[in-house]
């Protein structure tokens, strides 16, 4: 891991620059703090979030603003008329899988329904794909986001390069908020994604536009949590 | 600090008024009189020195200041009423970043205390209530327009409206905080983006308004010109005056 | 590039008339802030207290701004630790040398870049094509003026001054599009089509760095389009190109700005996507940089420690300046010269794009603003913008011509003694007639021009009160 640069003379040359007397104008600067106060999300009024059901339904409704459709599902598995929906809906004809259990475990069902399956092993096989299938590490009411993560998932790109991205997440994996993800994480993996919504652009005259470089549509299927082995 | 309906008060009329609106000098004075304060026009008062400092000429600027500083400092304690809010917030905000920067902490001790017992003209009204006339003005359709330093640096949005609520002069809805486009030497250093300003709002006028008020006579005489010489059917008025006039119909 | 950034050749007057003199641009901008700022004010509605929140946030830069030299020293450790390789580029010509360097090493041919401001400060793309790579910029708005070779216009939709059939024009003539409706989806799905390639032929990536979080080593990029993630995940480099001053020191400060970041520049409550990178692609990744760089950038940065322009530190291009700005609106990004436009670059363009404390081309920026304040109220980690516009401007006053400053002593001399200001008011209003000679003024023709002055008063309100008429 290299180095390059002189770091001293970088470093020195900020260090050096001592806070001279400077009047302080009309709006001063505050005492510097380190610690960041926590956040707290109106969306999440009156929701009891230690109520999985209260929380998923905020999830659902954070989720929808953003575009994202969440299908919930009493089952601890996929059930395969709701894959089926999302295959027919969206003309899919190939499949990358993640390699999260979750996602694997939608391998049967979607074969049987004539999707050919692929392991997610690269960018191209990604590339190649319609679907692309991962679990999330979290899933955040407050902003109706997924969390991908590489280590789970042992890459990033089938979340992101065939036009359809499945998430298939267990309802407790829930939280409510960002800060249960970000705060206190030591050992982060490669990649950790907050994904909100499909790939958008307004560039062209404001209007939303999904689908840019990334997927068109995200579905999400919340499943029952595992039984306790 | 409150003042009491009936004490004085020291009018600082401000440069622009005094040379190009002295009519928005006469009716404040008539408005304040009206409410039941004895007026003084502090003599030796000259500018608040905000064109220099907006420019960045400290040191030019607070020797107007200065000047200004120790006319209003005659009546210790006595309130300080300003029909611009440009120019109350240049003393209350400003001044003492000033006067330190020109290296003059005495002075700037001096402008905190005077600052603290400074008005702008509605925010006084408003606060010395019951004295405002209550009358109707018939026909003219209002909007009211903020001029940023009163709305961001005083807070006071709607010490103006409800001064001209009670004198039955309702504002129309109207996007009234978005900058005029005077700006001081803005106007002369990109005269082109500051008239485009100006057609901006005036452009975004409710159907139906003839006549812009305000408590800032630059705002106004950057709105007025503009629109005068676009030959709109709108003109601009300074709150003293449209208040003034409520008084007269009253009589 | 068709000219060259700072736009130097032309005065900051010239370029703004010209700016509001473009309907369509005007059109175009003031839609945009008027959607972004409206939707900041709900996104905002969505936090409790977002005041104090925003309060905290200038209060948590500060305190990295504080101890910048040390967080720094932390990032590159763990960067390093991590598996990344540092480089400390004290200028532009470091950190485009290192990243032509690290291009040369690996035979990059093909590079793809997100969007990233501090890239464009220091031309990084010419230098990259002068030693034969193709660049191609993957953000939407970004391609849209690499093919017009025009600049950016504003931080978050960099071609917001072009509408739906001045890009067609553009794909059609210089993308090869095949002929079609100038529809944004259509558009997009063109781009989206043509740009899928590049990410996956290249060999290079290059983003810019939101927040590096130096307790991790981790690197935090905010897209919506989803290029951002594909230039650091599909070709086998990566390369992320930091302002020296875009550092935290934990994850938990990353909460706050996260939080603070979109909706105040876009009004969501998170954008797409926010991926947060650590090191390249670990063992059993599928995909993933095999290397990362991280090149920190100073350019001019450091000089504002420790002085009263420091807090313009706290910055994190969130956009939102721009959005509520009356004067950008009706400008656009181009009036401004340089790559930051805006309240923000009428702060930095004087700071960092400066060629000496005598380049007067840098030094006009502090003028393109009002002093509303707008900008104040809106910036997530409370910038005192309109104190530090009113320092330069201060600065360009120390600076200023001898006729410059004679206007104002001139003022001064007259305005500071009671008689002398009340001579020269009444003066002025007895010379009326005279009123027409203004316009030989260049001050005078300038005020003069789009505006009727009203008829003058006749006598000054102090006359009328010394004369008892009051």
């Amino acid at each position: 891991m290299s180095e390059q640069g002189d770091r001293a003379s970088f470093l020195a040359g900020i260090r050096q620059r001592t806070a001279g007397p400077v009047v302080a104008g009309p709006h001063p600067r505050p005492a510097p703090r380190a610690d960041a106060p926590g956040v707290r999300f109106t969306v999440l009024d009156g929701v009891d979030v230690d109520d999985r059901g209260a929380l998923l339904r905020c999830f659902m409704t954070t989720a929808e603003a953003a575009t994202v459709a969440v299908h919930p599902t009493p089952a601890a598995t996929v059930p395969p008329e709701l894959l089926a929906g999302i295959v027919a809906d969206h003309g899919v004809g190939r499949a990358v899988l993640s390699a999260e259990s979750e996602a694997q475990g939608c391998r049967g069902v979607l074969a049987a329904l004539g999707v050919a399956v692929d392991d997610h092993d690269g960018a191209a096989t990604a590339a190649a794909a319609d679907l692309g299938v991962t679990s999330a590490v979290a899933a955040v009411a407050a902003t109706g986001s997924i969390v991908v993560s590489s280590a789970a998932a042992r890459g990033r790109t089938a979340s992101l390069l065939p036009r359809v991205h499945l998430c298939v997440v267990p309802v407790d994996r829930l939280v409510a908020t960002p800060a249960e993800v970000l705060r206190g994480r030591t050992h982060p993996p490669s990649n950790l994604v907050f994904i909100t919504g499909p790939s958008r652009t307004g560039d062209i005259e404001q209007v939303m536009t999904l689908g840019v470089h990334g997927p068109t549509a995200v579905h999400v299927i919340v499943t029952a949590a595992p039984a306790p082995s | 600090m409150s003042t009491q309906p009936g004490e004085p008060v020291d009018l600082f009329v401000t440069c622009v008024v005094d040379a190009l609106m002295p009519e928005v000098g006469v009716a404040t004075v008539k408005v304040l009189r009206a409410s039941g304060c004895a007026v003084d026009v502090p003599r030796g008062q000259t500018c608040c020195g905000q064109p220099a400092w907006n420019a960045g000429f400290v040191d030019e600027a607070a020797a107007v200041a200065s000047t200004t500083l120790d006319a209003l400092d005659a009546n210790p304690g006595r309130t300080v009423v300003v029909p611009a809010g440009s120019c109350a917030t240049m003393i209350r905000v400003y001044w003492p970043t000033l006067f330190e920067l020109a290296g003059h902490p005495d002075r700037a001790a001096r402008a905190r205390s005077v600052g603290a017992r400074t008005r702008e003209l509605t925010e006084h009204l408003a606060a010395t209530s019951s004295a405002a006339p209550v009358a109707s003005v018939a026909g003219a359709a209002v909007a009211c327009h903020h001029g940023c330093h009163m709305t961001r640096e005083l807070h006071l949005e709607d010490a103006p409206l409800e001064v001209l609520r009670r004198a039955g002069l309702p504002a129309a809805a109207w996007d009234g905080e978005r900058c005029c486009g005077f700006g001081g030497t803005f106007s002369v250093t990109l005269p082109e983006a500051s008239v485009t300003m100006a057609d901006q709002k005036l452009d975004s006028l409710p159907a139906g308004v003839d006549t812009i008020v305000g408590a800032d006579p630059s705002c106004l005489l950057q709105l007025g010109s503009r629109a005068a010489a676009r030959g709109l059917a709108v003109r601009t008025r300074h709150i003293a005056e449209v208040l003034a006039d409520a008084l007269e119909a009253a009589e | 590039m068709s000219d060259e950034w700072p736009l130097w050749s032309s005065t900051l007057r010239a370029r703004t008339a010209a700016a509001v003199g473009d309907p369509v641009l005007r059109r175009n901008v003031a839609n945009a802030v008027d959607r972004f700022a409206g939707g900041r004010v709900t996104a905002l509605a969505g936090l409790h207290d977002a005041d104090e929140l925003r309060a905290a946030a200038r209060a948590v830069r500060a305190d990295v701004i504080d101890h910048w030299a040390e967080i720094l020293g932390e990032l590159a450790d763990n960067v390093m630790a991590g598996g990344g390789h540092v480089c400390w580029a004290g200028d532009a010509a470091e950190a485009t040398a290192y990243v032509v360097d690290v291009a040369g090493r690996i035979g990059a041919r093909n590079v793809v870049k997100s969007k990233s401001m501090v890239t464009e400060e220091i031309d990084l793309n010419h230098a990259l094509e002068e030693r034969g790579c193709r660049v191609t910029e993957t953000d939407l708005g970004e391609w849209i003026i690499q093919l017009a070779a025009e600049h950016p216009s504003h931080i978050l939709v960099p071609a917001v001054h072009r509408d739906r059939h001045q890009i067609a024009e553009v794909f059609d003539r210089r993308a090869g599009r095949p002929d079609g409706p100038a529809d944004p989806e259509v558009l997009t799905a063109f781009a989206r089509g043509a740009l899928r390639g590049r990410f996956l032929e290249a060999d290079l990536g290059i983003t810019g760095v939101n927040f590096a979080v130096a307790e991790t080593g981790s690197l935090v990029l905010v897209t919506n389009e989803g290029n951002g993630r594909l230039v650091s995940a599909v070709p086998r480099v990566h390369i992320a190109v930091m302002g020296a001053e875009r550092v935290l020191r934990t994850w938990d400060q990353l909460d706050l700005m996260l939080n603070l970041l979109a909706r105040s520049g876009t009004g969501q409550p998170l954008s797409a996507y926010t991926s947060i990178t650590t090191g390249p692609r670990r063992e059993g990744e599928v995909d993933g940089p095999d290397e990362l760089h991280l090149v920190i950038v100073d350019n001019g940065r450091s000089r504002m420690a420790g002085t009263d322009m420091a807090e313009m530190l706290n910055c994190i291009r969130c956009g939102a300046c721009l959005n509520v700005c009356p004067v950008y609106r009706q400008t656009g990004g181009h009036a401004y010269g340089w790559v930051y436009p805006g309240p923000m670059g009428a702060v930095l363009i004087p700071l960092l794009a400066a060629r000496g404390p005598d380049d007067a081309r840098a030094a006009e920026a502090s003028s393109a603003s009002t002093l509303c304040g707008a900008c104040m109220e809106a910036c997530p980690v409370e910038i005192p913008l309109q104190d530090l516009l009113l320092g330069l401007r201060r600065r360009k006053a120390a600076n200023a011509s001898a006729r410059d400053r004679l206007v104002w002593q001139a003022w001064a001399a007259a305005w500071r003694r009671p008689g002398p200001y009340r001579e020269s008011n009444r003066l002025a209003l007895r010379s009326r007639r005279l009123l027409p000679l203004v316009r030989h003024l260049p001050a005078g023709r300038r005020w003069i021009e789009g505006r009727t002055l009203p008829t003058l008063p006749t006598r000054t309100f102090t006359e009328r009160w010394e004369a008892g008429d009051v």
